[in-house]
């Protein structure tokens, strides 16, 4: 059943993958558990009985549930986890590397990865920051850190799109390029002195919720809704899944890549609007290397496959929200530094490991 | 809609358990311990923690506070958190600092312009914010706490031209800089440069920029040693990279103790870890020294008289350096390179 899978997607594009694959897996699962029914109690075969186990089948699925309960035990352990004050701090740190997973979940979908995204987050901000110091308008200079990341996402989309280059290396040089960039521009010193009325729009508060917050929300919704129900969306899947077959198929794989890749920049542009101004300043070593290891983990965790073609735009934001609790909840408990890098490094092992086995387990 | 379903139940399980746990909550309140101490804590923000000298500091820092703390009616407690080199993450850091409600943040900067807006951040939360070693470029912090880069380099080079007069060497002279927007290596760099114009003991013919890199320590010097053959004299700006600029000297084959013939004459700044050999086996011939100990000492003075209630309004605490040779290594006391030398 698990080996048919591919070709009824490819005859039928319009079918949404995952629900393929879920349907496959309930009716496999049902199957095997139908067998023991027989052999061992028919009276366990009871409307209650499927009713638990489609309950816990589905609560296997839902990152929301997990998150739910994760939420329950740390608010009850660590304290001041629960504190409205820390929740709002949560979610403000989630909101950069939130945008800048959602751009990542577009090209993890479609198995191919960008390493160039924190790089690319911290040049366009620095561009933005230099207009903004020098000549004035912070609104320009946001739209000059949109305008930058994006064009750097095209660049990107067409190396690997059109000229059909390895992900990793043309995304790997543009960091270093992006980086050498900043440091050259900057003379590896902070771009400060911005106008306060930058920080203080982009910072603005909407009662108790940071406006970076909303946007994510918002933002997160839109991507979650162009993955799941728009035909661009759909096509990303496929090509994920197999660009080949997606070819035959009639979709413009190309295009789609490319256009995955520009939009990973225009979310590295988003990010470096809200990074920018948190900071008050921008740098090069806002793009650091480190953030790439919590962006690709972040969407991994959220359920995005790096073997491309799964993935949700809710479940990598989510999945930042969790690795962020991660960090905040050591930093609350007082761990030391070195031991939350090791339970971050186990607990992304871990969720890799587990889509490795579920993607050996489906082909 | 069966997921639908499920996920407001997971979503309400979680909101029931959320209810539940905030009723647990306790609100924070001053304590006082049976001793009749007030218990504080104080929040430690290190932009890195790859060098002794960074646990050397945390070390004196938590051991003195101790006992100064309790002198002063206080039982001071750490949280200590590290930010990788990522000023974004060091800014978040001192964010959750700031939901705990330390009563005090101490920080070392890994961007003196992105920590303004943890500075900011701190005071607005009515929490006092120490700023040590690194000063903040954009917002005033309640107090800063460093050495005097430039009275102990000033300090260093002066007795660096006694020590060249008395040998009888005119010196040209190879800088290697640090980071040239470092406020502590432009200090480093301009006490040098006070010294060279008072007493005309040496001519400074390049100086070498090394963003505090060691691989740049010792690719510089070996460029710089091929290209300034006339070069007798070495000023090294920290010497934490000194096994790089002894690798750099060996492959040029002037890696010479004190009295052995060709010596390139030697001066560095903070007598660190890696130069403590070989300041005591006479490779390095004047060390200012970059006090730890006491610039931790400080550090803790200034935090308890803030928790105690002084107002500081950004003042700034510069903590003079000391000077050490071959011949005063042995009995300088205080000195972290030799608490922490086989850390």
């Amino acid at each position: 059943m698990f080996q048919q899978a591919p070709c009824i997607i490819c005859l039928k594009p319009a079918d949404r993958v995952k629900d393929v694959y879920l349907h496959i897996s309930i009716k496999k699962s049902e199957g095997t558990w139908n067998m023991l029914d027989q052999t061992q109690n028919e009276d366990r075969n009871s409307s209650t009985t499927q009713l638990m186990l489609t309950f816990f089948k589905s609560v296997s699925n839902s990152p929301l549930f997990i998150f739910g309960v994760i939420a329950v035990v740390l608010s009850i352990t660590v304290p001041n986890f629960l504190s409205v004050r820390n929740i709002v701090n949560l979610l403000t740190q989630s909101s950069t590397i939130g945008l800048m997973a959602l751009g990542m979940t577009f090209v993890l979908i479609l198995g191919g990865l960008d390493l160039s995204i924190p790089a690319n987050m911290a040049f366009s901000g620095i561009l933005g920051a230099l207009y903004m110091r020098d000549i004035g308008s912070p609104v320009i200079a946001a739209l000059i850190m949109v305008a930058v990341g994006t064009a750097v996402g095209c660049i990107n989309g067409f190396a690997v799109a059109k000229l059909k280059m390895i992900p990793f290396i043309v995304t790997l040089s543009m960091q270093a390029i992006l980086i050498g960039s900043s440091i050259w521009i900057t003379k590896n010193d902070s771009v400060y002195n911005l106008p306060d009325a930058f920080g203080d729009t982009i910072l603005f508060r909407m009662g108790i919720v940071p406006l970076p917050v909303l946007v994510l929300f918002v933002i997160t919704i839109i991507t979650h809704i162009v993955l799941k129900l728009s035909f661009f969306g759909r096509w990303i899947y496929y090509v994920g899944i197999n660009k080949n077959a997606a070819g035959v198929s009639g979709i413009p794989a190309e295009t789609v890549t490319f256009f995955g890749y520009l939009l990973s920049g225009f979310f590295s542009g988003l990010a470096a609007i809200i990074v920018t101004a948190r900071l008050n300043s921008a740098s090069a070593s806002m793009g650091s290397e480190n953030i790439v290891l919590d962006i690709v983990s972040s969407a991994v965790v959220g359920g995005v496959s790096i073997y491309g073609g799964v993935g949700t735009a809710l479940g990598a934001v989510i999945g930042v929200i969790f690795i962020t609790v991660i960090t905040n909840t050591m930093n609350l408990l007082h761990v030391p530094y070195y031991l939350t890098l090791v339970i971050k490094g186990l607990v992304i092992i871990s969720v890799v490991g587990f889509d490795s086995l579920r993607s050996i387990r489906r082909s | 809609m069966k997921k639908c379903v499920l996920s407001a139940v997971a979503v309400l399980i979680a909101a029931a358990g959320v209810v539940f746990a905030a009723g647990q909550q306790e609100s924070a309140g001053e304590a006082v311990t049976e001793d009749g101490l007030r218990e504080v804590t104080v929040g430690l923000s290190w932009n890195v923690k790859d060098d002794t000298l960074i646990v050397a500091w945390e070390d004196y820092m938590v051991e003195h506070s101790k006992e100064y703390g309790r002198e002063n009616g206080l039982d001071i407690n750490w949280i200590i958190n590290v930010a990788d080199r990522d000023p974004s993450r060091q800014n978040a850091n001192i964010e959750d600092m700031i939901v705990q409600d330390v009563d005090l943040i101490i920080t070392r900067a890994e961007d003196g312009a992105t920590i303004g807006s943890a500075v900011r951040a701190a005071k607005d939360a009515g929490i006092p914010i120490i700023t040590f070693d690194r000063e903040s470029k954009t917002v005033k912090p309640t107090a800063h706490v460093g050495g005097d880069g430039y009275g102990m380099s000033y300090e260093g080079a002066k007795q660096f031209a006694e020590y060249l007069k008395s040998i009888g060497v005119q010196g040209k002279v190879i800088e290697l800089h640090g980071d040239m927007k470092d406020q502590n290596a432009i200090d480093f760099h301009n006490g040098w440069a006070k010294a060279e114009e008072e007493f005309g003991q040496w001519e400074t013919i390049v100086t070498i920029p090394t963003e505090w890199k060691p691989e740049k320590y010792e690719s510089g010097l070996t460029n710089a040693l091929q290209s300034y053959p006339e070069a007798n004299a070495i000023y090294i700006q920290s010497d934490f990279a000194m096994d790089a600029v002894r690798a750099a000297l060996e492959k040029a084959g002037k890696w010479k103790k004190q009295g052995e013939p060709g010596k390139l004459h030697i001066y560095s700044n903070v007598a660190s870890t890696a130069a403590l050999p070989a300041i005591q086996q006479g490779y390095i011939d004047v060390t200012g020294v970059w006090d730890a100990y006491f610039h931790a000492v400080k550090a803790v003075e200034v935090m308890v008289s803030i928790l105690n209630g002084e107002e500081m309004d950004g003042a700034m605490f510069k903590v003079p350096g000391r000077v050490v040779t071959p011949e005063t290594v042995d009995s300088m006391e205080k000195l972290y390179s030799k608490d922490y030398l086989n850390y």
